[in-house]
């Protein structure tokens, strides 16, 4: 289970302070498939940020089975992200000066774990999100659902119980953003993975089992949400 | 177009400073560099000038005979010419001053009565007693300079001990000058004596160095010194004071040239700093670039900006450079003054001469060459595209497109280098050696591109298996970032290549120069007068003691030496006088060409020459050939026998034998002598006995062969000294690139370390990743350094060297040259990555990832 409590992040930019989460409380089940809803800058991808270990509150706690993020230090929130979270990004984030194989299986490797079994690993995940005549390819030769597609299957490759997506359609036309959405929907309901979706978009929001709107920093009730 | 420059560029410096202040500096240590050593020669042959200039004073013509004295008579034949209203004799020496001192002290001998008309003294003291110079008529008395005196804590009635040859003579100060006209010579180590006391003191009795003449003023200066050959003897010239200066700066000409050319390859490597920095900021500025020109700026707009940028780099580099090389020029001074005292003339340069040109060429060049390096960048931005993003990705793949160009540019480049280092000198200088050489480093350059993928290649393997993902990557970052490393492996493999191919030369001359010595050098005591060090062939050993040597039971042999400056074609040569057949018997000259004991023959008995390699080099004359010599009786033909390796001077040597020198020149001192012991082992004894038993009277040093070819060596090492500072101020040039380099890469792939660090990536490992990156740029700049440098180093010694100085130096590529190199460039590249790497993985993972 995930728990944030009383959970606050204030950027400073230059002289100003920008407060992207305000006292925020949630609580997301084990195997749900969430999707969290709201204009650009009511704090989601900082929600998203902070559930996947890559940044920290300025106050509150976050609780990912008991453990509070907050008493991690650098190498064990690194470690916390290599085996127990998968991010999918909304610009896919890919290293260029890698093929698609090298990409999906870069987590593996920066493990310590052998080339040998990474990329074994990596072309069945290829296979799985129907990628796999691509392998040898780079990102700038593949179009963006693609891309997403292998971004999807790095997030894999470590078998983690948690994928993020901040925005994972936004850079895709609408039959590219359906597929992606659909084979998250198939790790929720296939692979028991808890999926949290960040998006603007409520018709993407639909995929989730559950919705939560944010707004100003602020998760607002079921009944101040407007689907 | 200014607040273009306010607003876009002079903004963006200050946004990144590390990067902008580390490009400023390389470009700074460049000028610096070429600023010190211009400033440094300048101050050298301008210490020179002054001390021939103030000893000169008012002198119009001089009479003199270069290396010898003249019969003292003819200056009363002399005086009365024609349009000569004053004239006065002069005898000068070098001599030490005896320890605690030990300095130099150039000492003037001069006529009390008539030097007044030609050089002041102004004296502390009595004025009545100074204006008439009559102290100097006491016994033993000498006046010295204000500056002298307060360094060494004299007075006048001080006794003042000179090394003078082989004796040691006292001296009572009697006078103290101030420090105007002469007394400015030699950095005010200077002194006179009366002519009289002087011409005993020097072993010149009856002999005069000079005659210093007034004319008058309605007299033509072609005219008198014309009407005064015709009565002067062959071997005695006349000539103005000033002469003297060309020659020195004739002499060093080759010396010069090569150091100034030295100086340039920092700034070299600093080019490629600038144009790295400038690449790297229009890939990074793309997108304000398209915001401008969407706006309306023009094309040309765009290229002015940037290479404004470039200048505003040189502007600063230029300021931070001359200061820089003001406080360098202190050390290199002493460096090359004791290189130029050493090598050519005693010179005593202790003021920095600062020239406002020098100033104005080093700021020139620093603009220069950064607007030549901003010039490609800039041209880039300039054909940015409104709604084109010149994206990392386009320019590498111009680069990888254009490997093949690049890389037979690059061969074609080296064929031209082969082709200049074949051709003749021109005017005496190896103008094609240079060029020869900047070929080789160009061609390598363009070569590099290539060469990195292919030895990245190479080594991926092995760094893939040592370690391991973050090897891989930074293996794959080299190849794909071409574009940024290999201009930054071009700076380091140019700097490596200076670094390794000076090593070479120097050794392999090191090497060279030891051999010839335990060759040529096979004597087991050498005796010299103790001030020869500072004075030169001036200092003679006395008969007494070469007698006293040839009786001591244990020497075998003895070859006695007289050695004395001449003027062939208008350069000092050494014309050395020695005892043949004990030359043939015991030293082991080698000839260019014919049989030795053939050769040696004709010289003893049939009065024939040798000369050495770089003599034959520079006045084209080889054995059978004639060369002609001015003697008291007049020019006179000498066959050479043979052409024979030596490294004494630059300026080369002509070998006659003594009896038939003496015969010819009527001169039977001896600077030298050389003792051949029957056992060597009894070395030590046999000095003491030498020197012991003479001590009282003369001051003679008994060198062992040892400690002669150890002071050689010393000498050579001291001469080269600045070559190795300057190349390793170049190497720091290089790694400033290196360090600029991958901090500019920490930049431009902040979102990859960020989605690195996302997908698990502890910060160790983009440490590691980072210094691997810079190891592998390091070692693929060791590779193609090692290669360049070792054909740079063959131009050098074959060439450059060959043609500049004569002589003939074999090569010698010493395996540690390459070891030390490689550990450098390990240690450096480590050093280097050290900063950037922990800057990469202090970024903030959740700001790297997010797109603007």
């Amino acid at each position: 289970m995930i728990k944030l409590v009383d959970v606050t992040k204030i950027y400073r930019q230059g002289t100003q302070q920008v407060t992207a989460l305000d006292r925020v409380n949630l609580e997301i089940q084990r195997g749900e498939f969430l999707a969290i809803t709201g204009p650009s800058g009511c704090g989601k991808s900082t929600l998203l940020n902070l559930l996947g270990g890559l940044d920290v509150p300025t106050s509150g706690r976050v609780i990912i089975e008991g453990v509070d993020l907050a008493d991690m230090d650098d190498v064990r929130l690194t470690q916390f992200r290599r085996e127990r979270v998968g991010i999918i990004f909304q610009f896919f984030n890919l290293i260029p000066i890698l093929d698609v194989r090298e990409n999906v299986a870069l987590p593996f490797l920066i493990r310590g774990m052998p080339t040998k079994e990474a990329n074994e690993r990596a072309t069945e995940l290829l296979q799985m999100v129907g990628l796999l005549d691509r392998q040898s390819h780079h990102a700038q030769d593949i179009s963006g659902g693609e891309m997403q597609r292998v971004a999807i299957a790095r997030a894999l490759i470590n078998d983690p119980d948690i994928i993020l997506a901040d925005e994972p359609t936004g850079n895709l036309d609408s039959t590219s953003g359906k597929k992606i959405l659909e084979v998250l929907s198939r790790l929720n309901t296939d692979l028991k993975k808890t999926v949290i979706l960040a998006t603007h978009s409520s018709d993407t929001a639909g995929f989730a089992g559950r919705q939560l709107m944010m707004r100003d920093g602020q998760v607002l009730t079921e009944a101040e949400g407007e689907y | 177009m200014i607040h273009l420059v306010r607003l876009f560029s002079l903004r963006h410096f200050s946004r990144e400073k590390w990067k902008s202040g580390l490009t400023i500096l390389g470009i700074a240590l460049g000028v610096a560099v070429f600023i010190s050593i211009r400033i440094s020669i300048h101050s050298a042959l301008d210490a020179f000038r002054s001390t021939v200039d103030h000893v000169a004073g008012k002198t119009h013509l001089e009479v003199t005979s270069p290396g010898k004295g003249f019969d003292e008579n003819l200056f009363l034949q002399i005086k009365n010419t024609g349009g000569i209203v004053a004239a006065t004799p002069v005898v000068q020496y070098v001599a030490r001053s005896s320890p605690p001192i030990n300095q130099p002290l150039f000492v003037l001998g001069i006529d009390i009565f008539t030097d007044r008309r030609f050089r002041d003294y102004q004296f502390i003291g009595t004025v009545e007693e100074s204006s008439l110079l009559q102290f100097l008529l006491k016994p033993r008395a000498i006046a010295i300079t204000k500056t002298f005196a307060e360094k060494f804590g004299l007075h006048k009635e001080s006794r003042l001990d000179l090394l003078i040859g082989s004796k040691e003579l006292s001296f009572i100060v009697k006078g103290i000058m101030e420090e105007e006209g002469p007394a400015k010579a030699l950095g005010g180590n200077f002194a006179i004596l009366d002519i009289a006391h002087a011409q005993e003191a020097f072993d010149k009795v009856g002999l005069l160095d000079r005659i210093d003449l007034l004319l008058d003023p309605r007299a033509s200066l072609e005219a008198v010194a014309a009407g005064l050959r015709e009565k002067l003897p062959p071997n005695v010239v006349v000539r103005r004071p000033q002469t003297r200066n060309r020659q020195v700066e004739n002499m060093i000409g080759a010396f010069r040239l090569n150091l100034t050319a030295l100086s340039f390859v920092s700034l070299f490597v600093g080019m490629f700093l600038i144009y790295n920095s400038m690449s790297i900021s229009v890939i990074r500025r793309r997108r304000e670039i398209g915001i401008l020109r969407s706006l309306g700026v023009s094309e040309r707009q765009v290229l002015t900006l940037f290479l404004a940028e470039g200048a505003i780099l040189g502007v600063l580099g230029a300021i931070l450079g001359i200061g820089i090389g003001l406080v360098m020029a202190k050390f290199t001074l002493a460096s090359v003054s004791k290189t130029v005292t050493a090598l050519y003339i005693l010179v005593k340069a202790e003021r920095l001469t600062i020239s406002p040109i020098t100033l104005l060429l080093g700021a020139v060049i620093s603009v220069g060459v950064s607007v030549i390096s901003a010039a490609g960048p800039a041209r880039e931005a300039a054909r940015t595209k409104p709604r084109e993003a010149l994206s990392l990705n386009y320019l590498e793949r111009k680069v990888w497109v254009h490997i093949g160009t690049f890389m037979l540019a690059g061969l074609g480049a080296l064929a031209l280098a082969l082709i200049f280092a074949l051709q003749k000198p021109v005017l005496g200088r190896p103008v094609f050696g240079f060029a020869s050489a900047f070929l080789i480093l160009v061609g390598f350059s363009l070569i590099t591109p290539g060469g990195t993928r292919w030895l990245n290649a190479l080594f991926a393997p092995v760094v893939e298996r040592f370690f391991k993902t973050e090897g891989r990557l930074a293996s794959h970052y080299v190849n794909d970032s071409l574009t940024r490393t290999a201009i930054t492996i071009a700076a380091l493999m140019t700097a490596l290549a200076m670094l390794i191919s000076i090593s070479i030369m120097i050794l392999s001359f090191r090497k060279t120069v030891a051999i010839w010595v335990d060759q040529a050098i096979t004597a087991d005591i050498i005796l010299t007068p103790a001030s020869a060090a500072i004075s030169g062939w001036d200092a003679f050993v006395p008969p007494e003691v070469v007698e006293h040597a040839r009786g001591h039971p244990d020497v075998e042999e003895i070859d006695t030496i007289r050695v004395s400056e001449m003027d062939y074609g208008g350069r000092v040569v050494l014309l050395w006088a020695a005892v043949t057949p004990v030359l043939l018997h015991q030293a082991r000259l080698r000839f260019l060409r014919g049989d030795e004991a053939e050769i040696i023959e004709r010289v003893t008995r049939g009065g024939e020459v040798i000369v050495s390699e770089t003599f034959s080099m520079k006045f084209g004359l080889r054995e059978g050939q004639d060369l002609l010599m001015q003697t008291p009786g007049g020019l006179r033909e000498f066959r050479i026998a043979g052409v024979f390796y030596d490294y004494t001077t630059e300026n080369g040597m002509i070998i006659v034998d003594l009896a038939i020198y003496r015969k010819i020149w009527g001169d039977v001192r001896i600077n030298r002598a050389t003792l051949y012991l029957k056992d060597p082992s009894r070395l030590e004894e046999v000095r003491r006995e030498l020197v012991g038993p003479l001590s009282g009277k003369y001051q003679v040093l008994a060198v062992s062969n040892r400690e002669l070819r150890d002071e050689i060596l010393r000498i050579f090492d001291q001469t080269f000294a600045i070559a190795h500072a300057l190349k390793v101020i170049a190497f720091i040039v290089a790694i400033l690139g290196i360090i600029n380099s991958m901090l500019a890469m920490v930049i431009e792939r902040e979102r990859d370390i960020g989605i690195l660090r996302a997908i698990g990536t502890f910060k160790a490992q983009i440490r590691k990743m980072t210094l691997v990156e810079a190891q592998l740029m390091g070692l693929v700049g060791f590779v193609l350094g090692a290669v360049s440098g070792v054909l740079l180093s063959m131009v050098l010694i074959y060439v450059i060297n060959k043609q500049s100085f004569g002589w003939t130096i074999q090569f010698f590529p010493v395996p540690s040259v390459f070891v030390q190199s490689l550990v450098l460039v390990v240690v450096a590249s480590l050093l280097a990555g050290l900063f950037p790497a922990h800057a990469a993985s202090k970024k903030t993972v959740a700001e790297s990832v997010k797109m603007e």
